[in-house]
């Protein structure tokens, strides 16, 4: 993950498939969303695209994180 | 019968056996001193443009390309078997070369200052590139930019502008003493040209520059000088759109452009003006502190 410094967003590199995301939010609007702190509305592309980074493994909410590890 | 040839450029070297006149003449202007016999160098890649045998050496006949002794592609006709070697060139090393990160994209300098130009066909890069090149500014490539992995520096890779359609007639009225190709015809591009950059280019063609700023051209007829400031993420994504071996080298490549953006000035701009936008491109990048 590359948060830039302008903060138009960040971009996310999936290393197994090499596909390469973006998503227009910066990294702490980001950790608010999986950490629950903020609700998005499920039809913007913001929303689309943090649930597509979770559904390929790349971002995980925080109360699904392995504890354990 | 063929003859093996030797093209000298940085930092690549290819060896070109060929028998066909059309060929040999093409790569002597757009080459010139850097394009010779080969005697005992030794070549990074070794291609080879031949007529069909045959049935098809006297019926429609056609031009053959052949990399490493592959054949990459159907052969095209005869007529277009001088653009079918530079497409077979950058073909080559797009899809071979590792060791730099390689973007579609014209790249030009002032000094040691160096824009990007990634834009897809029909935007008018190569004309843009063609008048920057003959206007003070130093061509690094016209298709391909190679960038040091994990820095912002550029390593130029000369080699002819490839122009179509219109913009032959409008490069042959800019640049009248220009050492152009021949025109294939019919082409899927349309017709094609290859056109020599200056020797000022040419001579320059070991010195590496850093990029200093991103800029995707749009060509629009009846359109005066719109600019857009893109941001960072925006640019990126575009970056990797254009990206040959983005796949390939993959976090290498991500933190190459992600460092890359971090550090330029990134635009797209609409323009019907050449002398306008290399006015910007001065005054808003190369002089920008």
């Amino acid at each position: 993950m590359h948060s830039f410094s302008d903060q138009s967003g960040c971009v996310f590199l999936d290393v197994h498939s090499g596909e390469t995301l973006s998503v227009l939010m910066s990294e702490a609007d980001i950790l608010k969303v999986l950490s629950g702190e903020i609700i998005l509305d499920k039809k913007t592309t913001q929303n689309i695209a943090i649930r597509s980074l979770i559904q390929k493994n790349i971002l995980l909410p925080l109360d699904c994180k392995n504890t354990d590890v | 019968m063929s003859d093996n040839y030797f093209i000298d450029l940085h930092p690549f070297s290819f060896s070109v056996n060929t028998a066909l006149p059309q060929v040999i003449q093409n790569l002597s202007t757009i080459y010139g001193s850097r394009f010779r016999k080969l005697s005992t160098e030794v070549a990074d890649y070794e291609l080879s443009v031949q007529k069909s045998s045959g049935i098809r050496s006297f019926i429609k006949p056609q031009a053959r390309f052949f990399c490493d002794q592959q054949e990459p592609f159907k052969p095209l006709s005869f007529q277009k078997a001088y653009a079918f070697l530079e497409w077979g060139m950058n073909w080559t090393v797009a899809g071979n070369e590792v060791q730099h990160v390689i973007i579609h994209s014209a790249v030009l300098a002032k000094g040691n200052k160096a824009i990007l130009f990634p834009a897809p066909p029909g935007s008018g890069k190569s004309t843009l590139t063609a008048y920057l090149a003959h206007n003070g500014w130093r061509l690094l490539s016209d298709e391909m930019a190679l960038i040091i992995p994990n820095t912002q520096t550029v390593v130029p890779f000369v080699r002819p502008i490839c122009l179509k359609n219109q913009s032959i007639d409008i490069a042959k009225t800019l640049f009248p003493d220009g050492k152009f190709s021949d025109i294939a015809k019919d082409t899927h591009k349309g017709d094609v040209i290859h056109l020599s950059p200056p020797e000022s280019s040419w001579e320059n063609q070991t010195n590496t520059a850093e990029l200093v700023g991103v800029v995707f051209p749009n060509y629009r007829a009846n359109q005066d000088l719109q600019i857009y400031q893109l941001d960072k993420t925006q640019a990126f994504m575009q970056l990797v759109d254009n990206a040959f071996n983005y796949s390939v080298l993959r976090e290498t490549a991500f933190s190459t452009l992600t460092n890359v953006i971090e550090n330029v000035q990134t635009f797209e701009i609409f323009h019907n003006d050449l002398a306008q936008v290399a006015a910007f491109l001065e005054q808003e990048i190369i002089d920008f502190e």
